[in-house]
């Protein structure tokens, strides 16, 4: 799991932070040093990855969302305006010289 | 025939009224305000903390690019994560996550009320001053037609009543169709869940800048307690206007299941519980405002 990975992360780089004091040597500090930057690195790449994960489950959701509003937009005023012609119908009766 | 016909309104009422077929819909149109409400009180707490996921987001991807190593290169696919226009990319599905929850709420309402009737309706009217003038020209040949202009003018008042009626009762019955696909679906559950599935992970993301303080190997002891002060505050901070999101998305739920429910066996809510219902919503954003604006001060 992505969360397990940033927790075990999140401890090497305490791990590193709390063993920095002890280390002077300026070629361990630079392993140090890279080390940590590794792990940031992994952190950020992490957290973007599962950010965007979750977005495309978030879009998957909306798309079908969507699909309801455009058949609301599209069917509601069909059926309103077959009605509408319907009753049209009934007051065209009005312009048949034949009924006046 | 023409004035027969319009001395008997009921006449063109009971037309109009035959083309239904059928009974009234049973629409929540106080349980769709209700979620139309909550729907618009979660996207005002919603844009805040949008806005500042986009930018953490961007940060983010940048700092991956900059430690790339070699030549520097511009990879397109990768622009919305560099542009100053838009929202970063996970943040932009969000936000559409919510456009569409408010494009939902507002259609539906709409559709229930009969709001889009009006436009039909003037349709008909045009139809009718249309006729009227058609029988002028008649009357102006036949003499004995006069006074038909008039009489169908009155024929479309009185026939305005039963179209309005008509459609006004099939957009409540596209409404409740409407409901019945979108309860079978889940769609706003999904949506919802979605969405606040989705906080723990904008949590580390909108997090990532303190915690990266906390781990400054060349930082002195000092620095580094500052840092983990400003981590735990901002922590704290942001789980409150996380927590406010949450409870308004799972009002947004909770709203919709009300009206799905009420779809079915019929609308309970009285006015004045409504009025109440949306004055907490109101409080909600105000709270998660108050919230947000807290992240961003040293108390």
């Amino acid at each position: 799991m992505l969360e397990d990975r940033r927790e075990a992360l999140l401890a090497q780089a305490e791990t590193l932070m709390a063993s920095r004091s002890s280390i002077t040597d300026p070629a361990d500090r630079a392993r140090l040093r890279d080390a940590m930057q590794a792990i940031q690195h992994e952190l950020d790449v992490l957290v973007l990855t599962d950010l965007i994960a979750a977005a495309a489950a978030c879009g998957r959701a909306a798309d079908a969302v969507q699909e309801v509003i455009d058949m609301i937009n599209q069917h509601a005023p069909e059926q309103i305006a077959q009605a509408v012609r319907d009753s049209r119908e009934n007051l065209d009766r009005l312009r048949d010289p034949a009924v006046v | 025939m023409v004035r027969r016909l319009c001395n008997k309104p009921l006449l063109l009422v009971a037309i109009a009224l035959s083309l239904l077929g059928g009974g009234c819909a049973n629409v929540p149109t106080a349980e769709l305000k209700f979620f139309r409400e909550g729907v618009v009180a979660a996207n005002t707490a919603a844009t805040p903390i949008l806005d500042e996921l986009s930018a953490s987001e961007r940060k983010l991807k940048q700092a991956v690019v900059a430690r790339q190593k070699g030549a520097a290169t511009f990879v397109w696919q990768d622009a919305a994560y560099f542009a100053d226009v838009g929202d970063a990319p996970a943040t932009t599905i969000f936000r559409r996550g919510h456009n569409v929850l408010d494009r939902f709420s507002d259609v539906l309402y709409g559709v229930a009320t009969g709001a889009n009737a009006k436009g039909d309706i003037d349709g008909v009217e045009s139809l009718v001053v249309e006729s009227a003038g058609l029988l002028s020209e008649l009357s102006a040949l036949v003499p004995v037609l006069g006074g038909s202009e008039v009489a169908a003018k009155g024929a479309f008042e009185v026939a305005r009543p039963g179209l309005t009626l008509i459609a006004t009762q099939l957009s409540r019955r596209e409404a409740k169709r409407a409901i019945e696909i979108a309860v079978e679906n889940q769609i706003v559950g999904k949506l919802t869940t979605a969405l606040i599935t989705a906080t723990p992970l904008m949590f580390n993301v909108l997090i990532r800048d303190a915690e990266r303080a906390t781990q400054d190997i060349d930082a002195s002891d000092d620095i580094i307690r500052v840092s983990r002060t400003a981590y735990a505050g901002r922590a704290a901070k942001l789980r409150i206007v996380l927590s406010n999101y949450v409870i308004l998305l799972q009002r947004v739920d909770a709203a919709w299941n009300e009206a799905a429910k009420a779809a079915v066996t019929g609308s309970t809510v009285s006015v004045a519980v409504l009025t109440e219902r949306v004055m907490e919503l109101r409080v909600a954003v105000v709270a998660t405002r108050r919230a947000y604006a807290d992240l961003h001060t040293g108390r």
